[in-house]
């Protein structure tokens, strides 16, 4: 089905300049693409609204700058853990992969928790999505992210439990793939932070 | 193919990019003006770091740059223009006229 | 790991037998591109009876139109309800009809063959994105029967009328009509990643980007041009429905919101995506030109070379559809000369499509009839779409019939004439059949004629100043005058909706009774007629290995007038 090996390994086909990535990581490139466009329309909008309407400065002091720093340190770590786990793959290390795939999930649900967290005390506090136009696009911004977050780890989940099958080396290439999808999500918090919390 | 082993260490990166995000915050004693523009600097140094080191974005074929470079320049364009329509007051069409309650 | 990558790629190819994986969870891309086929062909059922319905009111405004009448207690609908018709024909014809055809069916279908694949690089991603557009359909059917009606606010949806379910008072039919784009989006973009990885990775021996057929080239600049471009309506979608439901403040006034981002954020989208729909089209009109021509395509290059200039151009024209929106007067400018330039490759195109024919020996069967007809009627939307382009006449035509009449023409012919191009065209290899061509040609004939009937006089209709969307055009003295046009373009419109029942006829029959079709029928040099009509389930038993270009056609020295790239000298053919 999805091959993981380059076209070296499939003489059967052209290859080509264009051709020397194995599917998976092309598709996977492809597919993040398309998301720098729906991540940078959200990014780029909300800082030319945010010029228009003054600042938000008095909006924007109700956020919490210490829970959103300890959610970056955390999904900093998990991009570590999960290249590592990609490392360890590749040396043939399943332990390794184990290991490092589940810190990565566990670390992932901690961003989760986090976030709950940050949200239930904003709300408690009389923010919500409908409060004004920054509190629209924070929870926009923060949510869409948030879901990209449940997705790489659900993701990340069954790799790990993968890990334990007999057809672990037939898919092991992935945990590249899902890597590269973990470290987009990253890069997306990477901007996302300074530009809601501290810029 | 992917994962050569790398000059320098994961666990390296990684203290680089807590390095960054502690300066990241410090920028926020700076005057507002230039904090703006460190921190977006601080940022894009970081994203630099994760795409080069762990995504391993580096000697792959140029299609991979061009996947990143493109959308990022057409997301520019798409926000340029509607800087034009949002940023200068005077440009932005005129409110509405205050609808009365209808039935 | 390589011997076990092997296996698992051999795995891949067990070929399945229950009725189930067989016919409906299916991975194969020739099941996949059937079942999109089949999709967009219902979905214009519906699209066509709302066009039905929206010529119904305008010639014989506020009377009972039949079969609506069975549907509902009474045929009479009013503004509302028409809005409902005009919004609903718009979304369903380009993202359930033009887009399944032509990217998903075909595309789907014939692009793994043209490359000499046995299959697209992610089978199973491609069942998925089919279930996920049926979910969409599902989603926009749905909203036909929720309390409020359907979504109203045109297939643009523009805010502050869309965003706020009391303007309105649609309210669950336009959640579900963003959902269900929002959906479909997601769908595409999997058949999209799909599309790229199968062409660059997996072309046969010998397939080198330079040899690989126009129709594929079209396919797969519009996935990219559908991959760059839906970022920003995908965020603008999420935004609006936000907007509805949660009472956020993205683009409504009262709270803080800004109703022209809406319309930026869609139309960076909108304008590649007519792109997305037009190209593929092209594609299959240039597939048969050279076959039915017996002549290489002219300007092979640049064909190529002037689509990948089109698609870059196309980011940058969007605020075309704008000039009157309230932008800043100043952006007229440079986005009116982008627009005009936009014309030249596309003129490049046509040129090269019209050297192709020049000192042809043609073959006017019905494929070769439908290209023509299709290169015809898109020469009349091409060069109408210029003046739209120039910013002072689209102040005047802005909004009018004659940006309806400018669309359909590029419209149909890309979407409706292309597609019955490639349909009559590839029916022999989908299904081993030759499709009649008695039927074929009145099916052309009255197809071309009619929609020429209901267009043109849309123009002049535009130009008196017959704005669009509008409910009842006989409550406007001067509109009053020209009611006997939008009869005589109902009549019209009747004619063309019932001319496809031939095609329908014609399918039926052919597909049972229809002379048997060899593995080449056409005599034509590409890929997919080196296999079996239909192919088997790997498509090619062995996998061929490509000498030469894919339209090698009248070559000096070869011993008939067609040599298919599979074939290594010029003097035999297999």
């Amino acid at each position: 089905m999805s091959s993981a090996t380059t076209t070296a390994a499939h003489p059967q086909y052209e290859g080509g300049p264009f051709a020397q990535l194995p599917f998976g990581r092309a598709g996977m490139w492809w597919f993040l693409s398309s998301e720098i466009c729906v991540f940078g329309t959200f990014m780029g909008t909300y800082a030319l609204m945010r010029i228009a309407a003054g600042g938000w400065d008095a909006e924007r002091a109700h956020l919490n700058a210490t829970i959103a720093i300890m959610n970056t340190i955390v999904l900093v770590t998990s991009s570590l853990t999960i290249v590592q786990a990609h490392a360890a793959a590749e040396a043939g290390d399943r332990e390794g992969a184990r290991r490092n795939l589940l810190i990565t999930v566990l670390l992932g649900c901690l961003f989760l928790c986090f976030k709950t967290f940050e949200y239930s005390r904003e709300i408690s506090h009389g923010f919500v999505p409908w409060t004004s136009t920054f509190w629209s696009f924070y929870y926009t911004m923060t949510g869409l992210h948030g879901l990209h977050v449940i997705g790489g780890i659900i993701v990340n989940f069954i790799l790990f439990l993968a890990t334990y099958r007999a057809s672990w080396d037939l898919v092991k290439h992935r945990v590249e793939y899902a890597g590269l999808y973990w470290h987009f999500v990253d890069v997306v918090w990477i901007f996302l932070f300074p530009l809601l919390y501290l810029a | 193919m992917s994962a050569e082993k790398p000059s320098i260490g994961y666990g390296t990166i990684w203290i680089f990019l807590m390095v960054l995000l502690v300066l990241g915050v410090a920028c926020l004693k700076l005057p507002h003006g230039i904090a703006v523009y460190l921190i977006f600097a601080v940022a894009v140094v970081k994203a630099f770091l994760v795409l080069r080191h762990y995504m391993h974005v580096h000697g792959v074929p140029s299609m991979i740059y061009a996947l990143i470079g493109i959308p990022v320049v057409l997301a520019g364009i798409l926000i340029y223009i509607v800087a034009d329509a949002t940023l200068d007051p005077r440009k932005a069409p005129p409110p509405p006229p205050a609808m009365e309650a209808h039935e | 790991m390589q011997a076990g990558a092997h296996a698992e790629v051999h795995a891949g190819h067990h070929e399945p037998t229950s009725f189930w994986r067989k016919y409906i969870f299916s991975v194969d891309h020739k099941v996949i591109g059937k079942q999109y086929l089949t999709l967009g062909f219902a979905m214009a059922i519906i699209g066509g009876f709302t066009a039905f319905l929206i010529r119904w009111q305008l010639a014989w405004p506020e009377t009972e139109a039949p079969i609506l009448g069975l549907m509902q207690e009474s045929g009479f609908f009013g503004p509302d309800q028409y809005n409902a018709f005009v919004t609903m024909h718009g979304t369903i014809m380009i993202f359930f009809v033009a887009m399944p055809i032509l990217l998903g069916g075909f595309g789907n279908y014939f692009l793994p063959l043209m490359v000499g694949a046995p299959d697209m690089a992610f089978p199973r991603l491609n069942m998925m994105s089919f279930w996920t557009i049926f979910v969409a359909s599902c989603i926009l059917t749905a909203s036909w029967f929720v309390p409020g009606g359907p979504a109203a606010g045109g297939w643009t949806s523009y805010p502050p009328l869309s965003a706020d379910p009391n303007l309105s008072g649609v309210n669950w039919g336009g959640h579900l009509w963003l959902l269900a784009i929002i959906v479909e989006f997601a769908s595409f973009l999997m058949g999209g990643v799909n599309f790229m990885v199968t062409t660059i990775n997996m072309r046969a021996p010998g397939l080198s980007l330079w040899r690989l057929p126009l129709f594929v080239w079209m396919e797969i600049t519009a996935a990219v041009l559908f991959m760059l471009s839906v970022g920003p309506i995908a965020a603008g979608g999420i935004m609006l429905l936000l907007d509805r439901t949660m009472g956020t403040g993205f683009f409504l006034p009262a709270r803080g919101g800004d109703p022209l981002l809406f319309q930026h954020l869609f139309w960076f989208f909108g304008h590649p995506e007519v792109y997305v729909v037009l190209l593929p089209g092209f594609g299959m009109i240039l597939e048969v030109l050279p076959v039915f021509s017996r002549k290489p395509v002219y300007g092979y290059k640049a064909i190529i070379y002037s689509t990948i200039a089109a698609g870059i151009l196309s980011f940058v024209v969007w605020a075309h559809h704008m000039f009157v929106s309230g932008i800043d007067a100043r952006l007229a400018t440079p986005f009116s000369i982008t627009t005009i330039l936009i014309s030249v490759p596309f003129a490049v195109m046509m040129f090269s499509m019209i050297a192709t024919l020049w000192g042809a020996s043609i073959r006017f069967a019905t494929p070769m009839l439908f290209a023509l007809s299709t290169l015809a009627t898109f020469l009349v939307g091409g060069v109408t779409g210029i003046f739209l382009g120039s910013a002072a006449i689209d102040i005047y035509l802005h909004g009018t019939y004659y940006v309806v009449a400018h669309f359909h023409y590029t419209l149909f012919p890309s979407v409706f004439l292309g597609g019955f191009t490639g349909l009559y065209y590839w029916f022999p290899k989908m299904t081993g059949r030759m499709m009649n061509e008695t039927l074929g040609k009145l099916h052309c004939l009255i197809t071309t004629v009619s929609f020429n009937c209901v267009f043109i006089p849309l123009f002049f209709v535009g130009i008196a100043g017959h704005m669009r969307r509008i409910y009842n055009p006989l409550q406007y003295e001067f509109l009053k005058e020209i009611q006997p046009t939008h009869v005589f373009v109902t009549y019209a419109a009747i004619v063309l909706i019932l001319a496809q029942s031939l095609l329908v006829i014609n399918i039926v029959w052919s597909y049972f009774a229809g002379e048997v079709a060899g593995d080449n029928p056409w005599n034509a040099n590409t890929l997919e007629w080196a296999t079996s009509s239909p192919p088997p389930h790997i498509n090619f038993e062995t996998v061929p290995t490509v000498y030469r270009d894919p339209y090698d056609f009248s070559e000096p020295g070869a011993k008939q007038d067609w040599t298919p790239q599979w074939v290594p000298s010029v003097r035999g053919v297999s």
